[in-house]
């Protein structure tokens, strides 16, 4: 047999992720905050990205992989003091001009890098940062590579990150061409409503991630692959959806599966539907209440965010305290593909009025597919964070 | 000594030389030949390999050393109880006076046989506590479907069929128990562990209603964890109008020592061949006896064996059963291993398996924790599952690496990554027919992995004859013919080029 041939990897750095938690920040999304920081602070050990990107690179497996990265501080500085004492073969993906210095990259470097990169058919993309590069990477690879985040930012709320920078090498290590991915939301928490004293988390985009857990199912039987369990719940929801009742539809891939099955809808937003009909498409709370009226069956379906289990309160304000109020919460369906549900030992709410989170019952059913719901302790008002 | 041949085996097709000859003793004139008639005859010699003699017996001798059992050494795959199987119950099976009959004759030349399974149905009623059994399951997953068949009639008898619509089953249940359940028609509702491993009271008290069906449930469980809430958990399913489901699995950890009968449980399946020393592990043949409480009794399967005064005779009437689930009445050969067994071994002789088995279990469970963490409880019955999360944050090495590196070890890997509530999940269960001496020589090996440099770890196995496999490959291109794997070989797929432009510094 012929040996197959190496996993191509790119490697893309956000050179000022991170530096925003040291002064407090809840990010490093505004610039014009970090300018101070970036005077006294020199591009390399110094930097969280270098330092987590170089710890990354060092654990590659020199065997298994040939690296493409960008020039300068947004790769090629990380790759080559990560290889210095060897490491996998790199090559470098130039763009005309020069490379921006550290400290003026922009989104912009990352969106033309990212599709610099794919041009050079990498297979899986590493990115060094933390949400706001996740999203920004998302968006310019629409869909069209693997990501696999170094945790070096402020926040890290996707499903993109590994644990560490060593992990991240560990998963990249074990990957083999065409390795199983499966898609997740990325996440960023909203800034400015955070310094406001809100916590509004956003899905952004969607990404695909390897899919660790495809590995061996041994005695549990085979989990379906995602596409096949977002597929399930679609069905599931096409057989059981009942006349005359309004669906409020949340945000994410999940439930987004089922819009698309149902024709329409916003991947990202909240969605009204009744009886064939979109009643509105990316709506606001007051829009909700609107179409939502009075009186009249109505269901509100969501699907748990990946990693903390949150079902309402985390990136739906929309689905506000009056729309659930409205809706009732005995009528919340909760929807997650087996593999979200991994790892999760409990969900919880978190919609901001006490009283209507002691409402809700103490254990949730989340529908995985027609045949089958698992059944998760719910807890009520969870702070997390320091708010 | 490695236990695995170090060379693949090529076919006999690709050994093959023109002329290449064996010698064996001409057939006898007064050799039988069958006739057939000219139409259905060769005319052209079949194009067999041309190999000799040493050719043939050194191929298949090479493809003896490939293989791995319980034969060559101890099998820990947990949930599996990969015992031993003394040979003397395989002897039994082969006399003739077993292995010629056939399930066409008559009854009246059956006696000895049905008075074995009527004898061993007595048997499996006595050790689990139930009031009758059927030896018609052919497997574990079998039982269960007789099991849930037997559920659904009894509702639907109730009047109850149409509304009593899930099963519910805990977050530790076998994978084949949701699947059971959903080939029978049922919705599965699945509810979570405790911290302790065991079942969220509370959540089950949560969960059932009127629309509950049954609770599916192995105790100990599949963490190898005794269900101490037992009793609660009977009281609450059965105050809700449902059925209690024992899937015997694990009963190799309670042989002797407790009963499902006894604990509540309204129906149950043995594995005889996980419990009774029926050799398994490559699909069968093997057997999946159902047995039930007196209220179930009139819905087992048909035929049943009656014994009239001193005769047997199989016994189809039973106007509310739930009817025929397989041809004749389930596998005999499997039934005579497992009564042998039983006979060899005794009452006493099956507790003390039982006490074998957990023993050996926490044995070993006590050597490993350290580098290996196990979270729930640490009282564990027959089988443990430990963790190896701080492996993986500290070294890089996962539950995948270290089954595969065991191999070079000359060990068969543990089950890997089930139940799916652990992490990096390692399942292992010695039972009882391993030595001290066998279960120090696996833990020395586990040890030793944990220690090795990653790099030897992650990239194992290294001296099996076929290194790690690209599962994702191979899962995407099957080859599954010889045909297909002659396609392979003369066209490797293609390859892109790989392009370098810049060496990292220092290499």
């Amino acid at each position: 047999m012929t040996a197959a041939r190496k996993l191509r990897v790119g490697v893309l750095v956000n050179p000022i992720a991170g530096l925003g938690g040291r002064a407090g920040f809840k990010g490093s999304d505004d610039l014009g905050r970090l300018a101070p920081l970036l005077q006294t602070t020199e591009w390399g050990e110094d930097a969280p990205a270098f330092a987590r990107g170089v710890a990354c690179v060092r654990a590659l497996d020199r065997t298994r992989m040939v690296l493409v990265t960008p020039p300068g501080p947004l790769g090629e500085d990380v790759v080559k003091a990560g290889t210095k004492y060897g490491g996998p073969v790199f090559e470098i993906a130039r763009l005309a001009g020069p490379p921006p210095s550290f400290g003026h990259s922009t989104a912009a470097d990352t969106a033309h890098y990212v599709r610099r990169l794919l041009e050079a058919q990498i297979d899986l993309l590493l990115f060094v940062g933390g949400d706001g590069t996740a999203t920004d990477v998302a968006r310019a690879a629409a869909d069209a590579v693997p990501l696999l985040g170094v945790p070096a930012g402020v926040k890290m709320f996707s499903p993109v990150f590994a644990e560490t920078p060593q992990v991240a090498a560990q998963v990249a290590n074990g990957l083999q061409l065409g390795f199983p991915t499966r898609p997740v939301d990325v996440l960023d928490l909203d800034e400015r409503s955070y310094r406001e004293g809100g916590w509004i988390v956003r899905a952004h985009a969607i990404a695909r991630v390897p899919d660790e857990s495809g590995i061996q199912a041994g005695k549990g039987g085979a989990l379906a692959s995602e596409p096949e369990a977002l597929a399930d719940l679609a069905t599931w929801f096409l057989g059981s959806r009942q006349p005359e009742t309004t669906y409020v539809m949340g945000s994410g891939t999940t439930v987004a599966s089922i819009k698309d099955a149902l024709g329409g809808g916003t991947p990202l937003g909240v969605d009204a539907w009744r009886d064939g009909q979109w009643l509105a498409e990316d709506a606001s709370e007051e829009r909700l209440l609107e179409v939502l009226g009075e009186e009249g069956s109505a269901f509100i379906v969501v699907s748990p965010t990946g990693g903390q289990g949150a079902v309402l309160g985390r990136g739906t304000a929309q689905i506000s305290v009056p729309v659930i109020e409205r809706v009732g919460v005995g009528n919340v369906l909760v929807v997650a593909t087996p593999q979200k549900l991994l790892g999760l030992r409990h969900l919880f709410v978190d919609t901001g009025d006490p009283e209507l989170d002691a409402s809700f019952p103490d254990y949730v059913k989340v529908r995985t597919d027609a045949l089958t719901e698992k059944v998760f302790p719910l807890r009520k008002g969870i702070q997390l964070g320091t708010r | 000594m490695k236990l695995l041949s170090q060379r693949l085996v090529p076919l006999l097709t690709e050994e093959s030389m023109p002329g290449r000859r064996g010698a064996r003793l001409p057939v006898g004139p007064n050799t039988a030949r069958p006739q057939l008639p000219a139409s259905l005859q060769r005319r052209n010699a079949p194009r067999l390999p041309e190999v000799t003699e040493n050719q043939v017996v050194r191929h298949y001798t090479r493809l003896s050393q490939l293989n791995y059992g319980l034969d060559t050494g101890m099998i820990p795959l947990g949930s599996c109880t990969m015992k031993y199987n003394p040979r003397l119950c395989d002897e039994v099976s082969t006399w003739p006076e077993a292995a010629h009959l056939h399930p066409d004759q008559h009854p009246a030349t059956l006696q000895g046989a049905l008075r074995v399974m009527h004898e061993l149905e007595d048997w499996l009623k006595e050790i689990t506590g139930m009031d009758a059994v059927s030896l018609h399951g052919a497997a574990g997953s079998h039982g269960e479907f007789i099991g849930l068949l037997l559920v659904r009639a009894y509702h639907e008898s109730r009047g109850e069929g149409a509304t009593r619509t899930k099963v519910i089953v805990p977050d530790t249940a076998h994978g084949t128990n949701p699947a059971s359940a959903a080939m029978a028609g049922y919705e599965v509702v699945e509810i979570p562990s405790t911290k302790d491993g065991t079942v969220d009271l509370e959540a089950l008290k949560a969960t059932v209603g009127p629309d509950t069906a049954c609770l599916m449930l192995t105790n100990p469980n599949t963490l190898g964890i005794f269900e101490d809430e037992i009793q609660g958990i009977q009281k609450t399913v059965h105050d809700a109008g449902g059925l209690l489901y024992y899937d015997g699995a694990n009963l190799n950890a309670i042989l002797g020592v407790a009963r499902p009968g006894d604990m509540g449980f309204d129906i149950c399946h043995v594995n005889l061949h996980k419990t009774f020393a029926v050799p398994h592990g490559a699909g069968g043949p093997g057997g999946g006896p159902v047995g039930v409480k007196a209220r179930l009794v009139p819905f087992l399967p048909v035929p049943r064996i009656k014994k009239a005064q001193t005769s047997y005779h199989l016994d189809y009437n039973a106007p509310q059963s739930i009817g025929k689930v397989r041809e004749y009445y389930g596998n005999f050969l499997v039934h005579l291993r497992a009564y042998s067994y039983m006979l060899l071994m005794g009452g006493d002789g099956l507790k003390q398996a039982a006490e074998i088995a957990v023993l050996n279990a926490n044995y070993l469970k006590h050597r490993l924790l350290g580098p290996f963490t196990m979270p729930f409880k640490s009282l564990r019955k027959h089988e443990f599952v430990l963790s190896a999360t701080d492996l993986k944050k500290k070294r890089g090495i996962r539950a995948l690496d270290i089954a595969k590196r065991l191999l070079d070890h000359g060990f068969y890997a543990p089950t890997v990554y089930f139940p799916h509530l652990v992490d990096e999940a390692l399942m292992i269960e010695p039972t009882e027919t391993e030595t001290r001496e066998e279960l120090d020589a696996f833990a020395d090996a586990l040890l030793a992995v944990a220690q090795e440099d990653p790099t030897v770890v992650t990239s194992a196995p290294h001296e099996t004859p076929v290194a790690r496999i690209d599962d994702v490959w191979a899962a995407k291109n099957l080859v599954l013919t010889w045909h297909e794997l002659h396609k392979l070989k003369s066209t490797p797929p293609p390859q892109p080029p790989e392009k370098v432009l810049e060496r990292p510094i220092g290499v």
